[in-house]
């Protein structure tokens, strides 16, 4: 895992964060939301497949 | 590990507390995953390099006859304390504090059934002595 990768996600979060302020101070929340979702999902891709390889050291590096 | 990767590791992490601060109040759960991000990168690292020295230590265990099943329950309870410390975190990160609690509970589980076998071998031998 790189470092940039926490960068990628703070990126993503930064784009959100404004794109929700905009939708709801234009009255959109429902839309704020499911760009929150969006948002949220797409992080969780990036992360799962890190956490996976994470949970595969530990599993090698401890013995299970 | 060395002087340049601690250093890569510290600067993830400041820099990811800092822009978790920053989104936290418009999108409190990307926050929550940027944290869980710097951590999973930062344990990778750390795992990598105790790997090595856990290899090393398994090679010695190994030569001392007897010494390798006390030894590996050992290690997989570091194993789960790691587990279940660094996820009840996450979630007392989150405010949620019963979940927290809830997967500690279930490490402390998990590491009872490990250490069971050894728990009951050192019964036996101590019953056999008396």
């Amino acid at each position: 895992m790189q470092v940039d990768l926490i960068f990628k996600i703070a990126a993503i979060g930064i784009v959100v964060a404004v794109l929700n302020q905009l939708l709801i101070r234009s009255g959109r929340e429902d839309q704020a939301l499911m760009t929150t979702i969006a948002g949220l999902v797409v992080v969780l891709m990036i992360l799962v497949r890190e956490i996976s390889s994470l949970f595969d050291l530990i599993k090698s590096v401890f013995g299970f | 590990m060395e002087a340049g990767q601690l250093l890569s590791l510290v600067g993830a992490a400041v820099t990811a507390a800092i822009l978790g601060v920053t989104i936290k109040k418009q999108v409190p759960q990307i926050a929550l995953l940027l944290t869980l991000a710097a951590g999973v990168f930062i344990l990778l690292a750390v795992f990598e390099s105790v790997g090595e020295a856990v290899a090393r230590l398994r090679e010695i265990s190994g030569v001392t006859a007897g010494m390798e099943e006390s030894f590996a329950p050992m290690l997989k309870v570091t194993g789960i304390a790691v587990l279940s410390k660094l996820s009840s975190q996450v979630c007392l990160d989150a405010g949620e504090r019963a979940l927290a609690s809830e997967v500690e509970l279930a490490g402390m589980a998990a590491a009872l059934t490990v250490t069971l076998p050894l728990a009951v071998s050192v019964i036996r031998v101590a019953a056999n002595m008396m």
